[in-house]
C-alpha cells in the first residue's frame, strides 16, 4: 500500500507519523508535529491539521478529540524578513 | 512509580544534560532513575535551541568540556547510529568591528593553545567559505569540526540510549523535596512518591536553584527567555552556522533559516513569550550580515528559559554542603553542545573519580560564597 501525504507543505506520510509514535516516543500532535515537521510549513498546519489528528489518533488508538492541537507560533503567516527589518529600523528611529 | 523505590543515583531534569548524565551512570553499571517534570525529556531549553554543536567562540574555561563533547556527539552518531541529523560543516564567528577583528584573533590564539584547529580568516578566505557575508563582515573564526544537529531528536536519542543501558526514566515526576541525613541526599520525593538515593544529579536547568533550595543552599544563577525564528525555505545560501552582529544564522537541511540571539537582556524570568522588537530585530540584524535573507519570510518563532550564570560559563561542579549530590547548569544560552561531556564528568565525579576533563574553569568556587546574581547582572550582549 502507498504511504498517504499528511501533510503537503513538509511532505509528511502517515508512515513517518507512524515512525514518530512508535521509534520517538511521541504521545502528543505537538511532539509528532516537533518531530516529523508536519504543521511546519508554509501553512503551519492549517491544511493538514485535521488530517494529522486522526492519524495519530489512530495510531495511539485514542479518540482524535482527546489530542491538543499543536502550539501556534509567531508570526501566524509569513511575513517578509525585508519588511520585518524596515519595521526595526522606524522603531529605532522612533 | 510505587510509594518507595530505591536507585543508586536519581538525576534530577530530563534535559540534554540529565539525559547524558544517566547515559553514562548506567554505562558504568549504576542503577539510575531520572525523573523529569514534564511528559518527556528535553522539552525545555534542551528542545528550544538552535541545536548548535560547536567549541568556537566559547571561553576557554568550557573549551575542553566542548571538546570532549563534541567527541561523544561522533560516537553517538557514528558508533550508535543516532538519527539525529548531525552535520559537521563548520562554526564561524563574525568580526563587524576593528575592535571585533582584533578580540577574535587574540581568541584563535587562545583557543589554538588549548587544542583546538579554530583559524582566523579574512578577505578572499572569508569569501571562498561563506560567499554571502556581507561587506559589513570584516572577518572570522573558523572551527571546521563544529556542526549542528536537532536538538529534539538528540536529547530523545540519548535518553533511549540510557534506559537501553536499564535506566529508568520517570516522566511527568516533578521533585517537590529532598530528604538529608548527616550531611547527605537520602531521598528524592516526587509527587508520586519517594526514591531513595545514594547520590542526586542535579540537571534541573533553571530550575536547578530550586532544587538547591530544597537543601538549604543556593545556586548563583537566573532564569532568562531567549528566542528564535524560522524562515521559509529558501535556495542554499549558507552552509556553516555563523553568530556576529549580536544574531545568529543556521542552515537546516530542509532549506530554512534559523535566525535567533540572546536578547531581549533585560527580560528575565521563566517566560516563554516571543517578542516583536526581538524578531524584528532578527530580521535587520541578520540581513545587515546575511543581505539574501530578504529573499525569504520569517516563517515562525518561539522562546526557551535559559540559566545565566554571573560570567556566563558554564557551572559544574559537586554541590558545596552536601555530600553525594553534582550539579551542571548555568550554561547562559549554549549548553546544548556541552551535555554529553557533563553528562559524563557528572557520573565521573558521583562515583568519586577525578573527571577526565579539566572543568577547572567551571566550578563554583570561582564566585565569592553567597554571591548574589542579581547584583551582577548585566543588561547586555554576551559576546558571541
Amino acid at each position: 500500500m502507498c504511504a498517504v501525504t499528511v501533510c503537503r507543505c513538509e511532505l509528511v506520510t502517515d508512515e513517518d507519523v507512524a515512525r514518530a509514535i512508535d521509534d520517538w516516543d511521541a504521545r502528543t500532535l505537538n511532539e509528532v508535529k516537533l518531530i516529523t515537521r508536519a504543521g511546519k510549513g508554509a501553512c503551519q498546519g492549517r491544511c493538514c491539521f485535521s488530517l494529522l489528528r486522526a492519524f495519530v489518533a489512530r495510531r495511539l488508538e485514542i479518540e482524535p478529540a482527546t489530542l491538543q492541537a499543536p502550539r501556534l507560533r509567531l508570526p501566524v503567516r509569513p511575513v517578509p524578513m525585508a519588511l520585518l527589518a524596515v519595521l526595526a529600523e522606524r522603531r529605532e528611529h522612533e | 512509580m510505587s510509594s518507595v523505590r530505591n536507585h543508586d543515583v536519581v538525576v534530577i531534569g530530563g534535559g540534554i544534560m540529565g539525559c547524558s548524565a544517566a547515559y553514562f551512570l548506567a554505562r558504568d553499571g549504576l542503577d539510575v532513575a531520572l525523573v523529569e517534570r514534564a511528559v518527556q525529556v528535553g522539552t525545555e531549553a534542551s528542545g528550544r535551541n538552535a541545536g548548535g554543536i560547536r567549541q568556537n567562540a566559547r571561553h576557554p574555561a568550557e573549551v575542553p568540556l566542548a571538546m570532549a563533547s563534541v567527541k561523544w556527539w561522533e560516537f553517538f552518531r557514528d558508533e550508535l547510529r543516532g538519527a539525529f541529523h548531525y552535520e559537521q560543516h563548520g562554526n564561524l564567528s563574525l568580526a563587524c568591528t576593528e575592535e571585533e577583528v582584533r578580540g577574535l584573533q587574540q581568541t584563535a590564539v587562545r583557543l589554538r593553545s588549548i587544542g583546538l584547529d579554530v583559524r582566523h580568516v579574512q578577505g578572499a578566505d572569508l569569501k571562498e567559505l561563506c560567499p554571502n557575508l556581507s561587506e559589513m563582515v570584516l572577518a572570522a573564526n573558523y572551527c571546521p569540526t563544529d556542526g549542528q544537529s536537532n536538538p529534539i531528536l538528540a536529547t530523545r536519542f540519548i535518553a533511549r540510549c540510557a534506559r537501553d543501558l536499564g535506566a529508568t526514566i520517570y516522566l511527568d515526576t516533578p521533585v517537590v523535596g529532598l530528604a538529608m541525613h548527616g550531611g547527605q541526599v537520602t531521598a528524592v520525593e516526587t509527587a508520586h512518591g519517594v526514591i531513595g538515593t545514594d547520590a542526586v544529579v542535579n540537571t534541573a536547568g533553571p530550575w536547578a536553584n530550586e532544587i538547591a533550595v530544597m537543601i538549604g543552599s543556593r545556586l548563583p544563577i537566573l532564569a532568562r527567555p531567549t528566542q528564535v525564528a524560522v524562515t521559509l525555505p529558501m535556495p542554499p545560501v549558507l552552509r556553516q552556522f555563523i553568530s556576529g552582529n549580536t544574531v545568529y544564522i543556521r542552515p537546516t537541511r530542509t532549506g530554512n533559516l534559523l535566525v535567533g540571539g540572546g536578547g531581549p537582556w533585560d527580560v528575565l524570568g521563566f517566560t516563554r513569550e516571543n517578542t516583536y522588537s526581538s524578531i524584528r530585530r532578527f530580521a535587520a540584524r541578520g540581513m545587515q550580515i546575511l543581505p539574501a535573507l530578504s529573499g525569504t519570510s520569517m516563517l515562525r518563532a518561539w522562546a526557551g528559559i535559559l540559566a545565566v550564570s554571573p560570567d556566563r560559563v558554564t557551572i559544574v561542579d559537586r554541590m558545596p554542603g552536601v555530600e553525594n549530590m553534582v550539579v551542571a547548569t548555568g550554561c547562559s544560552g549554549h549548553g546544548f553542545c556541552l551535555g554529553p561531556g557533563a553528562g559524563q564528568t557528572l557520573a565521573e565525579m558521583v562515583q568519586g573519580r577525578a573527571p577526565s576533563t579539566d572543568i577547572e574553569g567551571l566550578r563554583l568556587s570561582r564566585f565569592p560564597p553567597g554571591l548574589d546574581i542579581n547584583a551582577v547582572y548585566k543588561t547586555e550582549p554576551e559576546p558571541m
